[in-house]
């Protein structure tokens, strides 16, 4: 079932595109990786979903309606971010009740078991939280509301090491009791790699991929070895991403149109041959260019 | 779908209405505060007339809840901008709402608001005066209980002044969170239609306070206040249908 459809969506501040043109469509049940650079668009995009930004052009249909002013797609629909606002007035423990109140699929046993592990206090403002602990509380109200679509954006802000795994596991076992359509947008694709069944990548406001894990996993693979070699064996192969190593090296990231005997004579040639991770491609695949930051420290080669 | 029932925008504007209820109750303690500062304003600052005729001295003091009320309205108008700020605005969003809803609940708060801040600063003059009685040697003139036809018009009466604050403060906030540039037009705005009304007025009561203030039948009053009030609700709920939560 399709829960978010878009066409020609675009999304524009002034003159400049935060979406552009974006058509793409997300299936229900599934967890997909939002990735993307800063201003990839890819807040612009979950708000546009929640509601929460009205569209410039183009279509945007969730769960088959427009989302904005939609009293159903809210209902339905939970957008948790760091910027997700309470009432200063209301301590922790009222703010679950009230979302209890608000969210029919409420699972408030959840709600106080997370509350527990956590260690959160009950009769804190949420005002007075520190960062990640209102990331921690924000992630509870998001899981434990069990809505249809789930939208974490950048959830983990904020978070140490042990409750960002903490979180993620969360999101694993509860989907696994609940199936829904969550969409996670984060910076730490090798952290949710393992979470993921889809992965949307955003470039400049524009969907780049969008392709199961496992084929994102055989996107690329990497080639390295003496500089020559590498540019020979680059040649009518689509580069996404090279740098230099050393004084005559050569590390060369280029997409798996290869067949086996290529990689056969490629080692026999002394290249080295290897897997590129999902975290480095979607890196490599959203730079501006080819070279990545150490272009910009090179000044000899570029004048 | 997974639940085919449509939400009830009824069902969520009350649900709402009771959230800002419990959430804002601040907003109250504040009323409560401002209207006690209110009465020690008016317990010594009350005009007091003088004269002394060979051995008799008169004093005459007149008390009122007049500064009682004038500062509900005050508080009535900055808790209705309070109310159009992205703080307030955007905690509806985290839970379930649209735009309309939103407004809805956060008029009916401000009706429920104006109600109380009515209410107290009405019933205060009897305060004023109890506690006159107590401290002072004062001789009360004005009989403690009153006819209820004008006790229910004055209460009527100071409610709708503060429900017409609350639809000024939110239609002026409102029209704020659309663009900042109202900061500095809408002050311009009203400060200069109040000049220019009372350079029209030739000495007499200018007629932007007449309008109500002048008015002597209570009907029409009531009439007056209320369509005022819903040409400001009204479109402050359809401007900013379209507002964005960033």
């Amino acid at each position: 079932m399709t829960v978010i459809q878009c066409e020609h969506l675009t999304k524009r501040y002034g003159k400049f595109h935060a979406l552009n043109d974006v058509s793409l469509t997300i299936e229900g049940k599934k967890i997909t990786g939002l990735i993307g650079r800063n201003g990839a668009g890819k807040t612009t995009l979950l708000k546009c979903i929640a509601g929460l930004y009205r569209k410039t052009s183009g279509e945007l249909k969730v769960f088959g309606e427009n989302p904005f002013n939609s009293l159903y797609v809210s209902e339905n629909c939970i957008y948790v971010s760091d910027e997700m606002s309470f009432p200063a007035t209301l301590s922790l423990e009222q703010l679950l009740d009230m979302a209890s109140v608000f969210y029919k699929n409420w699972d408030a046993q959840l709600a106080k078991r997370l509350f527990d592990y956590f260690s959160l206090n009950p009769n804190q403002s949420h005002h007075r939280l520190s960062k990640g602990m209102k990331s921690t509380f924000n992630m509870i109200v998001g899981l434990a509301s069990r809505c249809e679509l789930t939208l974490f954006d950048e959830p983990t802000t904020g978070m140490d090491e042990a409750v960002r795994q903490d979180f993620y596991r969360a999101v694993l076992k509860d989907y696994l009791q609940n199936p829904r359509t969550i969409i996670i947008s984060s910076h730490h694709l090798n952290e949710i790699e393992h979470l993921l069944e889809d992965v949307l990548v955003l470039k400049e406001g524009k969907p780049l991929l969008h392709i199961p894990m496992s084929e994102l996993k055989e996107y690329a693979i990497g080639i390295q070895g003496d500089s020559l070699l590498v540019a020979e064996w680059c040649q009518n192969r689509e580069v996404i991403f090279t740098k230099v190593i050393g004084s005559d090296k050569r590390y060369a990231v280029v997409k798996n149109h290869v067949t086996k005997s290529d990689i056969h004579r490629a080692k026999m040639e002394g290249l080295q041959v290897m897997p590129v991770s999902p975290s480095d491609l979607c890196v490599y695949l959203t730079n501006k260019r080819q070279g990545g930051i150490d272009d910009v420290f090179r000044k000899d080669e570029l004048v | 779908m997974m639940s085919s029932e449509k939400t009830n925008l009824f069902k969520l504007v009350k649900k709402q209405t009771v959230f800002k209820l419990k959430a804002f109750y601040s907003f109250f303690t504040v009323l409560l505060f401002i209207q006690m500062i209110a009465m020690f304003f008016s317990y010594f600052g009350t005009m007091t007339y003088g004269s002394t005729v060979e051995y008799v001295s008169i004093e005459i003091s007149f008390f009122s809840a007049d500064a009682v009320i004038v500062f509900s309205l005050l508080w009535a108008f900055i808790t209705s901008i309070l109310l159009t700020t992205k703080a307030y605005r955007y905690s509806d969003f985290t839970f379930v709402t649209n735009r309309l809803t939103s407004n809805f609940s956060n008029i009916l708060f401000l009706l429920f608001a104006s109600l109380v801040a009515g209410v107290t600063a009405f019933l205060s003059r009897y305060l004023i005066r109890v506690i006159q009685f107590y401290t002072t040697d004062v001789f009360i003139v004005q009989p403690f209980v009153e006819p209820a036809s004008e006790i229910i018009i004055g209460i009527s009466a100071t409610v709708l002044y503060v429900l017409l604050f609350c639809a000024i403060g939110y239609f002026s906030g409102m029209l704020v969170q659309m663009h900042r540039l109202f900061l500095v037009l809408l002050p311009v705005l009203y400060l200069g239609v109040l000049i220019i009304s009372d350079n029209l007025s030739n000495g007499s009561v200018n007629p932007v306070f007449g309008f109500f203030g002048l008015e002597s039948s209570f009907f029409m009053f009531v009439v007056k206040v209320l369509l005022i009030v819903v040409i400001l609700f009204g479109s402050a709920t359809g401007l900013t249908n379209r507002l964005e939560v960033r």
